[in-house]
Parts: C-alpha cells; structure tokens; sequence
C-alpha cells in the first residue's frame, strides 16, 4: 500500500466529519503518548508493571517468549513465565515494533495508538447506531475521553489497554450481522487476556435475549468458554509449575475455589449480596457509570457483555479491582459506553417523535464529550509530571549499573532498567531476601516516602555496613552498592 | 421542549386544582423535595456531631441574643457585635420566625429553604431567555445542584447563603427590564452581607454593554459603590471599635490596610500575576468554572456579576477561600451561572431557528444538570452522617451542664450549646487561658482527633489535678468538669475575632 493510497484512506477519502475524528485521535494518541512518557521519564510513579512487560519484550526479543524475572507474586517461589499470570498471547502481534525500535517509547506510544484507535470502531458503532457522523465522531470523542479508557495513558503499559479497539469491532460486527468478522475478531480479543472469553460469551446471551439466530447465540458462548477452560485450567497451569494462581486468593472470601464459590452462592447467598452492596462497591459503580450518565448504560441488553468484569471486579477482595483509572475497567468501560450508545438511540428516537430535530443527537454527543472531560480528576495527577528533586541523581545511579547486569532498584526506576536478563525491586529484600541478595547491583533512593520498603537505617545499613557490599555512588540521598563476589546462578532459585 | 408560547396547563386533576403546567408543579416537587432532603441531612449531621459546629453556634447565639432584645450581640466576641465581621442586615428578617421558633433546626430549615428557593428565579430566567419551560425546570436542578450551591445547605450556617436566591431575582429583573423591581430586590441582595453590593455595581456595566438607558447603568454602579463604602466604611468599623478587620488578612503579601494592599497591587503587578497563577487558584478556578461547562460563563458580560468575589478569592492568601464546598463562592458561582444562561441563551437563539436544532435546550439542559451533579464528590461526604461512637457519651454530658452555665466544649458541640449568654471553643483554653478559666463547665472529648486542640495527658491533667475543677461527668472518654468557686465576672474578654 503506497503512502498516497493510506493517506486516501485515513484522509482524502475521508468526510469532514471523519477527518475531525482523525485529528481527534492524531491529538489524543499524541497527547496521551507525551504524558505516558512525561510521567515515566520523570520517575513519576511505580514502573513495576512496565518494568515486567518490557522484560518480557527483551527477552522475547532475545529468543525467550514470554520470559520475565522481575514479577513478584504472592506465593511465588519459582522464576515465572508471564503466561503463568495472565494468558495474554496478545503481545506477540506487538514484538516485531519492540524488535524494530525497543525501548519503552515503543510500548508506551503503542499503549497510547491502541487507545486512540478505539475511537475508530466507537465511531463505526454510533454512526451505525444514531445515524448521524457528525453525532458519532462526538460519541467516539466521549469515549476515550472516559476516566478508564483515557487514564491508560498514564497507567503504566497494561495488555488491556490494547482490547477496546478489538472488543469493539466484536460489538461492530456483532451489530452488522457479520458472523465471519465477528468470530475472528472474538478469537482475536480472547488472545488479550484470560477474563476476555468471559466477555465474548456474553455476546451469546445479547444474542438470546435479542431472540439472533442461534449460531449467534451459540457460536460465542462456546467460543468463549472453551477458550477460558483452556487458558484457566490446561495453559496457565502448565507454566505456573504448581505454584498457586495470584487472582484465586481475590476470591477466597467467597469460597473455596471455583465449585466452592458456586456453592455458596445457593448455601449462603448474604455472603455474596454483602461483598456487593459494600460501600466501596457503590462509590465504585457510581464513577463508573456516571460519566455515561448513570442508568442510561444499564437498560441496554449490550450491559452484559460488562457482566463477569464488574462481577469479578466488585466481588474481589483486591480493592484494586475497584480503582477507576486503574487497568480494570477498559472491558467494563467499553461495554457499558456501547450499551449507552444503544440507549440514546431510543432517546434521540423518542425526542424526534416529539418534535425535536434530526440534530439532537450532536447535542446528546456534546453533553457526553463534556461529561467524560469533567471527570479529569479521577485519572490527572499534576504531581506525577514534576521532576523529582533528586532527579538527576537518580538518573545517575542508573548509568552507574552496567547494561549486562543484575540490579535490584526502587519500584520508581525498575522500567528504566527493565531490558536486561535480571531485575527486581526493593521490596524483594522484605519478601524473598535470599533471591534479592543474588543480585549484582542495588539502587536505593532514601527519599523515597510514597513506595515501599521504609529506608530505615537498620535497611541501609544492610548494604552500607555490610562487607560484601561496596557503595558505588551516593549523591542526594541516592545510593548505588556493588555486590562483591562471584556472579549469581540463576538456576537455583532460592525457595524462602 | 415545550416553547413558553405553546404550553398548555398540565391535562392531570392539580391542574384542575392549581393553575400550574406540568413543568410548573415538577419546579415545586423539585424545591419541596430538596429542601426537605438538604434539610434532614444537615440536621442529621448536626444531631450526630458529624462536623465543627462553631459557625452554627455563632448564626444561633446572634438569632438567641436578638430574640432576647440584643441584636448582632454574639456571647464569644467580647465586645465586638455580629457586625463587627460582616454588614449582614437581612439577618434581622429571620429573627421573627426564629423568635417563634428558638432553634437551629429553624435556621437549618430556614437555609435550606432559602437555597432551594433559588430555584424560582432561575426557573423565570431560564423560561424568558431560552423560552423552553422543560429546560427551565432542568436549569433550575442545575443550579440547586451546583457543588458551591448544594454545599450550603451541608456546611453550618451562613446568612450568604441567601444571597443566590436575591441575586438571581435581581438579574430576573435586569433581563426582564422591571427597573423598580429590579432597585429593591438588588438593595435586598445588598443587605445580605457587604461584598454583594459590588457584584450589584457589576450589573452596572452590564447594562453599558447592552447599551441601556442611563439609569440602567448608574444606578447600579453608584448605588453597589455606595452601599458597599457605607459598610465597610461607617458601619463595620463603627462595629469593630477600632479594632482591625479579619479580612485585612487575607491578603497577607500585598499588606494588611486596602491602601497598603491596592498600592502594592499596582506597584508590584508581578506579584499579583505569580499569586494568580499559583497551583491552587488554578485548581480553584477550574473546579469552579467546571460544572457550568468551563469557558460557558464568559460568553456575556453577565458573568461580570461574579468578578468582585472571584477576584477576592483569586487574590487572597486565604486558602479558605478557595474551598468549593465552603461558603464563599455563593456570589462567584451564581454570577457565573447567570453568565453561563445568557451565553447559552445566544447560542440557543442560533440553533433553534433552524427545524433540525429544535429541542435541543431541553437536552443542553439536561446535560447541564448532569455535569453539576456529577460533581457531588465536592459536598458528599458519607462520615459526616455516621453517629459517633461516643455519640451517647456526648449527648448526656451535654445533659449534665444546666442551660443556664457558662460552658467550653469542643467544637463538634458549640452548636448544641448556643443558646445561653456565655459559652465558647474548647480551644480558648491553649491560647486564651485566663478567659478560658472563667467558664463554669468544661467538655471535653478525648477522642477527638480532628479539631484542635489535641487531648494530651497535659491537657487533660490540667482539669483532672487542678483543685479548682471536679470532674462530674466520665464516660467513654468523655468528661465534664465544674469549676468549683464563686461565679465570673468575666473581667477578662475573648482576644481576636471569630469563633
């Protein structure tokens, strides 16, 4: 495809309308990539996340899929695959940029493109849904303008933030009748990550109660489970090496594995309907839904396609699951924003039918677009893009570790140091401190008061007192220890 | 979406009642259920001691003491009248139903009422300019809903507060071109406390944009100045007896006098655009500005209304000033509110000439109520309605002082206590200790750890050791003390201003 026949296709081609939304989602992914890379050049906050999936990529890259060393999970005693954690096969697609231009630029513009691009099929959906493009590039603007879409920018890099532009050409496919594309891309979504399959039987259901054929009605909901029996029980088992599975614990309150829970559910349901209605399960609902106007997603069958996540997110101990711009949301968000939209299509039909005119529909589109804008402050922190006043010395403690080796840093500095064979936070010397003790070089920043572990003197002293290592760098309060003696063997894992 | 000019009188049985259209009766089940909902939650966040109750008990104490023939006298200034703070004559309207009805549940109601009736006008401004009565009603939400707006009914008592409801009437009948009416109802404002005569001036020019007739423009700009140099000028510092204002300071690095203050101001620009452009007044203003729609008040001149006390608040060094949720932003967000309606009815006048637009203010105003409710994070805080858990402890130790005693207690209780000649803040006793000590009761809550001052075994020693107190009540970590001896003189005077 020449340049000039894609700049046909996103441009000249294109109606005014469409090429608004161009440049809407040109400003955003811009806008969006600048503060992602602004918030991590500056330290800005925990990089425990983008530390794990850059890992993943180099040593991918390096002919080891998959493959990280930094992840700490509870119960973990054995160096982990990320498969072990999440099935999310979805990043395969992503190495060949990695490869061509690593670093983690690559991944954070990538996170920012995916979350742009969602506006694409969100367009497709309205237009087709409220007949109206100008209506529809409003209604694409409001969604990835929505706190747990826009707030992925500055999240880290996350595989979820890559499947609403996926899952919402499922919903667009699913919309136009169109069983091929729609099954492709169902099978395309799944590979994102292991909860998606749940969403994708949901269509199935939407299908039922829109009384579809029953291949729609069928074909995903087999889809979907057969996917997540798969991924659960046969894929992610065989690379956890019987260690036990981080989100299981999320549930244990509930009961005793997956039949326990069921049980219960009949045998003592107050159990369930407590951990629902809990005050932080509501303060959560409402910010999910009220930048799409609070019920208005709700009354459209298109809601259950949210159903497991909300579900899994309100009946989790992991008050993290309840974080608005954290990465939960992005199937929660999509879905509901996409039951809205099939929503306001009976209320523009019952507006006209009382006179009002064909162009309401814009003004529907604007009042979202300033609903989703006006919730800045649950994703904005101006604080996380201001230079740390020790900037510069951390920056130096950095370049003090050679490339090649093994290194230990605050969870602020792990994604700078994260394309290397060995890496892992502080907190390791609290939770696994003969395998933390392994590693070459430690970084330590004692100003450090948001992130664990505590620089208490007893900790630095660990280091500074302790012969096998030797203080390397030390400026601002920031430290750099060499460990002395022979280089770690990886290959026996210390069990702690 | 019903235009004004086709509405018909709702077909349902009230209509046969009350000559009132459906959005009509929907106006009043709006101010009828928000009143009587705002009203039952600040008396519950009273009654369990959600919050400081300082400022309930200062609005309560003056209404006691004008109703027992002291106007403005408040027991905990000393000699320093009510006037002394604030040149807030539409008080003296409420006494006589708080004389009928002696409580601070009144004033609670009274304040409630006053926010919600704010309603009307905004209801008549929104059905003239937009000519929509749907929309008008949704505006109307809008603006009960409003965080600055809402909050009042949830932060104590102030007579701002009906300050909105006077100010909307008054910009009614500036749109509607009623000059008479206009002239009262703008001295009513006036009354309401000093700063609103300037937002008065305002409409002033106002006026000159639109190019009105001369008494349009100079009545306003002459009489706002006026009112607001003879309070500031003759009463309050008649009320302070020489001593200092407490908004003196507020602007803390520019000087403490207003010719100190404006002389820096223009000498020293740079320090002005540096306070204006710091973290907080940006945050402020944006938060403020936010559920009208940002940049939607500046469309008119209107939003002119709101300068003076936006202007305050931007330049001051008080950060108070800058809370949402507090009370001083009844001025800024009500001027901003009239501008947001004037620009959208500009905007409105453009699109609804034409078929394909029609209709669409009810949805603008739909939108609008949306985005001020969404903003309820500013008001809503949940713990305020929560009992306490020495909420028992605290009732009957208030049970054990005699209504007629002299009491400190701690902030959370000032306004359970209010209605008597002498009574005062737990937190005189740190700073003012000899004033203190002349009170007959002492409560103190040792759980407390969110007001000042901090319960410390020092603290407490010194009731619980001193010979001159005798602890009479102790239960759940809360304790009265009477001071044994003959009853005060009350030689010694409160220092300072303010609860």
């Amino acid at each position: 495809m020449t340049v000039k026949k894609i700049s046909e296709f996103v441009w000249t081609n294109r109606s005014k309308a469409e090429r608004c939304l161009v440049f809407i989602i040109s400003v955003y992914v811009l806008i969006g990539f600048g503060l992602g890379k602004r918030c991590f050049d500056v330290f800005g906050h925990d990089s425990g996340d983008m530390a794990a999936f850059e890992q993943m990529m180099w040593h991918s890259s390096h002919g080891r899929l998959f493959h990280v060393t930094g992840m700490l999970v509870m119960g973990q005693h054995k160096p982990m695959n990320m498969l072990a954690i999440h099935s999310s096969f979805f990043w395969i697609f992503l190495m060949p940029f990695y490869v061509v231009v690593p670093g983690m630029g690559t991944l954070i513009f990538l996170q920012s493109a995916a979350l742009g691009l969602a506006a694409v099929p969100m367009y497709l959906i309205a237009r087709w849904v409220v007949r109206d493009e100008w209506a529809a590039v409003l209604l694409a603007t409001a969604f990835i303008l929505m706190p747990p879409i826009v707030s992925q920018h500055v999240n880290q890099v996350e595989e979820p933030s890559f499947l609403p532009v996926l899952l919402l050409f499922v919903v667009y496919f699913f919309l136009q009748h169109k069983f091929r594309p729609f099954l492709v891309m169902a099978l395309v979504s799944c590979l994102n990550r292991e909860n998606v399959p749940l969403a994708i039987a949901m269509f199935g259901l939407w299908a039922l109660i829109e009384r579809r054929h029953w291949k729609w009605v069928i074909a995903p909901m087999a889809l979907g489970a057969a996917y997540f029996t798969l991924v659960i029980y046969v894929i992610m088992p065989y690379f956890r090496q019987d260690q036990p599975w981080h989100v299981t614990r999320q549930y244990a309150h509930l009961g005793d594995g997956a039949l326990g829970i069921v049980t219960n559910l009949f045998a003592q349901p107050q159990l369930l309907v407590a951990q629902l209605f809990n005050f932080e399960n509501l303060h959560y609902l409402i910010f999910l839904v009220q930048p799409m106007g609070w019920i208005l997603p709700l009354v459209n069958p298109a809601a259950v396609i949210a159903l497991p996540d909300l579900a899994a997110n309100m009946l989790s101990s992991n008050s993290a699951l309840r974080v608005i711009p954290w990465h939960y949301n992005l199937i929660t968000g999509a879905a509901l924003f996409v039951s809205l939209i099939l929503t306001l299509r009976k209320v523009s039909d019952w507006l006209q039918q009382r006179g009002a005119g064909q162009r309401c529909a814009q003004v529907i589109g604007a009042v979202f677009v300033v609903l989703s804008l006006a919730h800045w402050f649950l994703w904005l922190q101006p604080q996380v893009y201001h230079r740390l006043p020790r900037h510069d010395a951390l920056e130096r403690a950095i370049t003090v570790v050679p490339p090649e080796k093994s290194v230990v840093v605050p969870i602020r500095l792990i994604g700078h140091v994260a394309a290397r064979e060995s890496v892992s936070e502080l907190m390791a010397f609290q939770n696994r401190p003969r395998y933390a003790a392994m590693f070459e070089y430690i970084i330590v920043d004692a100003n450090e008061r948001q992130y664990g572990p505590p620089i208490t003197q007893d900790f630095f002293d660990k280091f500074y007192r302790n012969p096998t290592y030797q203080m390397v760098f030390a400026e601002e309060n920031v430290f750099v220890f060499h460990r002395l003696g022979p280089p770690p063997d990886w290959s026996s894992f210390p069990i702690e | 979406m019903k235009s004004v000019e086709n509405a018909q009188p709702a077909t349902c049985h009230h209509a046969v009642i009350f000559p009132l259209r459906r959005p009509q009766i929907a106006l009043i089940l709006l101010i009828a259920s928000y009143v009587i909902v705002f009203f039952l939650l600040a008396k519950r966040a009273f009654d369990v001691f959600g919050g400081d109750s300082g400022e309930i008990g200062a609005v309560d104490n003056m209404m006691w003491w004008t109703s027992h023939g002291y106007p403005y006298r408040i027991s905990f200034a000393g000699d320093l009248s009510n006037l002394a703070f604030h040149a807030d004559f539409f008080s003296m309207a409420l006494a006589p139903v708080y004389a009928i009805f002696p409580s601070p549940y009144t004033m609670i109601f009274l304040q409630s009422l006053g926010l919600g009736l704010a309603a009307v006008p905004v209801y008549l401004i929104v059905r003239h300019l937009w000519q929509d009565e749907a929309a008008a009603v949704l505006m109307a939400a809008a603006f009960l809903f409003l965080p600055s707006i809402v909050s009042g009914n949830l932060n104590q008592l102030h007579f701002i507060t009906y300050a909105p409801v006077l100010l909307l009437f008054t910009a009614y009948f500036f749109v509607t071109r009623q000059f008479r009416k206009f002239i009262i109802l703008a001295l009513l404002a006036c009354s309401v406390r000093e700063n609103v005569a300037l937002g008065i001036g305002m409409f002033g020019i106002w006026a000159w944009t639109e190019r009105r007739e001369w008494k349009w423009r100079l009545t306003p700009i002459l009489g706002g100045a006026a009112y607001f140099l003879a309070a500031t000028q003759l009463v309050i510092p008649w009320a302070l007896h020489g001593h200092p204002w407490h908004l003196g300071k507020y602007f803390s690095y520019l000087g403490t006098a207003p010719v100190e203050i404006a002389t820096t101001a223009i000498t020293h620009p740079g320090l002005v655009i540096h306070h204006l452009l710091s973290g907080p007044n940006i945050q402020y203003f944006i938060f403020l500005v936010q559920p009208i729609a940002w940049l939607l008040p500046f469309g008119h001149p209107a939003a002119l209304l709101a300068l003076p006390d936006l202007a305050g608040n931007l330049l001051s060094d008080n950060d108070g000033l800058k809370v949402i949720g507090w009370h001083y932003q009844f001025m800024t967000s009500t001027g901003l509110f009239i501008g947001a309606l004037c620009t959208m009815q500009r905007l409105l006048s453009r699109l609804q000439a034409r078929p394909e637009w029609k209709g669409c203010a009810f949805l603008v105003a739909a939108g609008l109520a949306a985005l001020c409710m969404s903003h309820w994070v500013f008001w809503w805080q949940p713990q305020t309605y929560r009992r306490l858990p020495q909420h028992a402890a605290l009732v009957r130790a208030l049970d054990v002082v005699g209504p007629d005693k002299s009491v400190i207690v701690p902030d959370r209780l000032k306004g359970h206590v209010s209605q008597r000649v002498h009574y005062d803040g737990i937190n005189r006793f740190p700073t003012q200790t000899a004033y203190a000590s002349q009170f007959e009761y002492v409560i103190l809550d040792a759980n407390e750890r969110r007001y000042p001052p901090v319960i410390t075994r020092e603290f407490f020693d010194a009731f619980r050791t001193n010979l001159m107190y005798r602890i009479v009540f102790a239960e759940e970590n809360v304790f009265v003390f009477q001071r044994l001896g003959s009853e005060s003189d009350w030689h010694v005077q409160p220092v300072g201003l303010g609860p």
